[in-house]
Formats: C-alpha cells, sequence, structure tokens
C-alpha cells in the first residue's frame, strides 16, 4: 500500500538524468505492517498514485544481470509509459532455480548506462 | 532517568559572537571560527586564557564526496582548542558532538561539563561549509551498505528524504504549497532584517516562492535552505559566575533529544515515524525542565527544510495535530503580531542560511537576554530552540530567569 510518494525531477547521481522524472514510492506491506520499502513505481511520473493505492512488487533490471525491488499500481496494467521493463513478481536476479516466473512481454531496458548498483552485485566477475 | 534535569538554571550563555554568513566566505573556515570565537569570548566580558572548554558538533552535512579537511570544511574542536591555546587558553575539556541535531547535542556536552566542575568558561561554536560545486552531488557508481537498498531505485540525497514525509503530511491533512509558501515568508522576512544573514534586505516574495520549479515533488528549492560559510559562537559558563558578566545570563532549563522508533532503510522517515518520536521528546523536555508548552513565548522551531516547521509546532503542541498548515498560513508565527508565536523571529535557516541550529539557539539567546535590538519582543521569558528532525534532532530550553 502506498504511504507517500515523490516525484524525482533532479538527481545528485550519475547515471539518473536520462530516467528523470521517476516517480518513487514509499510502501507499506500487506505482509507486516510497519514494514515500509521505497522503490521506482514503474507506472511512470503521471500515473494516477495516491495514499493507500494498492501496489505489487515487480522487478526493475537496471543493469546485465542486476535487478531491484519496484512496485505497479495493482490492476493499472504494467506501466508502459516509463519505457521501463517490469517482471512482475519474480526472483531477484540470480536468486532463482526454478527459472523465471514470467517474462517481461518487451525486453528489459538495457540501454548500458552506467547506472547505481548495489556493491554486493558482482561486476565482471569480481 | 530521573524527571527533572538535576542542573536546570545552573549554566548560562555569557555571551555571543556571529560572523557575516556568505555562499563563499572570502577566508578559510577555521580563520572565521577563530575570529567569531574571539569576538564571543570578548563579548561576554572574558578572556581568552580563560576558556578551559572548547565544545563543538563539526558534521559536515553533505550527501557529497567532498573531503571533510579540519580547519577548512569543518572545524573541530580539538582544531579550535589548538588555535586558542597558542593564544593563551588551556583548554583541558575538548569535546565533539557526534549526532544529528548538532547544537542540542553540543550545547548538554557543554553544560554538562560546566555543572560537573569539567570546566568553567565553554566556547561553543558551530562553523559551517558550503563547499565548490554541488553541496549533495555525488559521484558514486556503486552502492555500499544499507544504501544498496535505496540508491538504486533512484531514492538518494536529502531532497527525496523529507520529500515522502511532506507530501504524506500534504496529503493526509489537506495541506497545500500555497500554505507552505506562508513559512518561507515568515522567515525571509525575519531574515532579511539579520545584518549577518545571507538573505539580508532580500524578503523572498509569495509569487516567486509558488513559480519555483519543482525538484522533487512537492520540494522546491526554497523549502531548502541553502549552503553558506558561517560560524556562530557563544560562551557558556555557571550561572552564579555569569551574574558577574556584562551581559544578562540566558539560563538553560533543559534539553531533550528524539530517538527514532525504528529501523529504517537510510533516509527513510516516515511521517508517523518524526511525529511519534517528536511527541516523546517533548514530554521528556517538559518533564525535565517542569516547565510545559503554554509558558514557552519563543519557539524557536528547525527549518533546514521547510515541512520540519508544521511538524515542530504540532510536536511541541503549539497547535493541535494537522493543522500546522492552516495555523502558519493565518499568521499564527507572524513575528509582528505581539499575540502570535514568533517561532521563526531568528529567520531560521530558510531565512540565514544552512546554519543548522544556530539561528534558534542565538534567537532564544539574544531576545531573553534583552539583547535583539529593534527586534526585541516585549515578552520573551521561555524559549525552546530546535533542530532536524523530531525524531533525531533535540531541542533545549532557555529561560531569562533562572529556574
Amino acid at each position: 500500500m502506498v504511504r507517500s510518494w515523490t516525484i524525482i525531477r533532479q538527481s545528485f547521481l550519475p547515471g539518473f538524468d536520462a530516467d528523470l522524472p521517476f516517480l518513487l514510492v514509499d510502501v507499506e506491506l500487506a505482509e507486516q505492517p510497519e514494514l515500509r520499502m521505497i522503490g521506482r513505481l514503474l507506472d511512470g511520473p503521471t500515473a494516477p498514485v495516491r495514499i493507500g493505492a494498492p501496489v505489487s512488487v515487480a522487478f526493475e533490471d537496471v543493469a546485465e544481470g542486476v535487478s531491484v525491488p519496484a512496485f505497479t499500481l495493482t490492476g493499472s496494467g504494467r506501466g508502459s509509459e516509463s519505457g521501463r521493463a517490469a517482471r512482475p513478481l519474480t526472483r531477484p536476479a540470480g536468486a532463482g532455480e526454478e527459472g523465471p516466473v514470467s517474462e517481461p512481454a518487451s525486453e528489459p531496458a538495457s540501454t548500458g548506462r552506467p547506472r547505481m548498483r548495489p556493491a554486493g552485485a558482482s561486476e565482471e566477475g569480481s | 532517568m530521573s524527571a527533572r534535569f538535576a542542573a536546570a538554571g545552573q549554566v548560562a550563555i555569557a555571551g555571543y559572537a556571529h560572523s557575516m554568513i556568505d555562499r563563499h566566505a572570502p577566508r578559510p573556515l577555521g580563520a572565521l571560527a577563530v575570529e567569531t570565537a574571539r569576538a564571543a569570548i570578548a563579548d561576554a566580558g572574558a578572556c581568552i586564557s580563560d576558556i578551559d572548554g572548547v565544545v563543538t558538533a563539526a558534521l559536515f552535512p553533505t550527501a557529497g564526496a567532498h573531503a571533510a579537511e579540519d580547519g577548512v570544511a569543518v572545524v573541530t574542536a580539538n582544531w579550535m582548542a589548538e588555535q586558542l591555546a597558542r593564544a593563551g587558553a588551556r583548554p583541558g575539556y575538548v569535546s565533539g558532538f557526534q549526532g544529528i541535531g548538532q547544537m542540542p547535542g553540543a550545547v548538554a556536552i557543554a553544560v554538562n561539563a560546566l555543572a560537573a566542575g569539567a570546566a568553567d568558561y565553554v566556547l561553543l561554536y558551530r562553523a559551517l561549509h558550503n563547499p565548490p560545486g554541488s553541496y549533495h552531488a555525488n559521484p558514486m557508481v556503486r552502492a555500499a551498505g544499507a544504501q544498496q537498498w535505496t540508491a538504486p531505485a533512484g531514492f538518494f540525497g536529502p531532497l527525496a528524504m523529507i520529500a515522502l514525509p511532506y507530501n504524506e503530511y500534504l496529503q493526509r491533512y489537506r495541506a497545500t504549497r500555497q500554505e507552505m509558501a506562508a513559512v518561507l515568508v515568515e522567515a525571509r522576512k525575519n531574515g532579511a532584517r539579520l545584518p549577518w544573514s545571507y538573505w539580508r534586505e532580500r524578503p523572498l516574495p509569495e509569487a516567486e516562492y509558488l513559480a519555483s520549479p519543482v525538484l522533487a515533488d512537492p520540494v522546491c528549492r526554497h523549502d531548502c535552505d541553502i549552503p553558506v560559510d558561517g560560524v556562530a559562537a557563544f560562551v557558556l559558563t555557571r550561572a552564579d559566575r555569569a551574574r558577574d558578566l556584562p551581559n544578562k545570563p540566558v539560563y538553560v532549563a533543559g534539553y531533550a533529544s528524539g530517538m527514532q522508533p525504528r529501523r529504517r532503510l537510510p533516509l527513510h522517515w516516515p511521517l508517523d515515524d518524526i511525529m511519534g518520536a517528536g511527541a516523546q521528546l517533548a514530554r521528556d523536555l517538559w518533564a525535565r525542565t517542569g516547565i510545559g508548552p503554554d509558558q514557552v513565548d519563543l519557539p524557536q522551531v528547525y527549518d533546514g527544510f521547510s515541512p520540519f516547521v508544521w511538524f515542530w509546532l504540532e510536536v511541541l503542541g503549539l497547535c493541535p495535530p494537522g493543522e500546522a498548515h492552516r495555523f502558519v498560513a493565518d499568521g499564527g508565527i507572524d513575528s509582528d503580531d505581539p499575540a502570535a508565536l514568533p517561532a521563526l523571529s531568528g529567520g531560521g535557516a530558510l531565512g540565514n542560511g544552512r546554519m543548522h541550529g544556530l539561528p534558534q539557539m542565538l534567537e532564544c539567546y539574544l531576545q531573553l537576554a534583552g539583547r535583539a535590538g529593534r527586534r526585541q519582543r516585549a515578552r520573551a521569558t521561555v524559549g525552546v530552540a530546535c533542530q532536524s528532525s523530531p525524531h533525531y534532532g533535540g531541542a533545549v530550553m532557555y529561560t531569562a530567569e533562572p529556574t
């Protein structure tokens, strides 16, 4: 459930300028009250978001082999507006033995842009 | 801990000095800090050789990758103590506060040292720096530690941090940016009257605020204090000594600090965390000082980001929960109205520049000491100086008479 949101129009990190503007949601998980996460709303910056709106988790492919949790408005259909790839409720990259639960209709956006990645993600086999 | 602060009214501010606040000072920050420290010591009627305590909070609050070089970008208590020692001081008590809510934290260290007899005259100061280039821009391409759960999605830096609870407030209480304009107009009105302020003689018209582009909805540039170079310094001593010094003493009645109630991701500040912890902070402050919100005639709320003004007004019980946006828009904190609560009469950070909790502490001192000049309020007996978010920062209560 959406508890708040913001639309980022200026980034202090490299690699995000091409994504601007993008919408971040502050989500309280249905599975555990008070547990909150922040992620991209993949429906795009003009999505009809409101406090209390239900969302579903998705994964956003931010670089080769790197996916981070994101959200889509439940029942809205996947946001094609942002041009970003959403994989509905699948596994973190590299985590699953049972293979992908579902694949996005379009290919993940793999622009080769250097973008922020978690330090735990492998980099050139290091 | 016991309810009442045992050292209430035993320590006082004896004098102060303030540097000019500039976008970039013409001299290194350390030089500015030493000059301001000397001026504060003289203002207190003391000599450098009297100073045996040096206390600060040296945090350089940037999300960027700037070097925190001592004497240039920060001025630590050790650095200052060395300079003063060369000029004849014998600082045996040197301490720096490391947390958030820098001025309340540093004041607490100074007050405790004086009350315990660890020092007789403490120089308390804070020096703020604006580095060349973007204040918060960070070239990192890999996020380590807890930031790996936030930065890859693009959640980074203090604008996004404050945007979420600010929007949460707007949505929950049907507040508006038009109402927030009243906060900025009040802060800049008061800042425009201060000769040291970066915004001296430059009030902010409401239309200019509303025309400013939004950077992280609903936050625009004017909602953020502007980074500056600047220093303020105070001399604190025990109340019995302060009464023999030239200026009227202003007494420290007590302090309280906020405690984040739950583990959160970096920079994730849900509104309920802020307000819940803030309510506890206020209860602690009233209990430790024995003074309640109805006796506070000079609240000085923190405003490094404009929504903090609403949050602190509600946390301190100066207006009902969810009502601060209307309270301010209806003139509730107008410093020109003798019946209002002048919560930004010292200009705050929005009206001075990014001086952290210094404007709040200074305004409490100047008004309660009767040294506010043309801005002097007829009634100023109990002040509260706040800093940072209520769930991370702190508040100090000052009184014109010992409690």
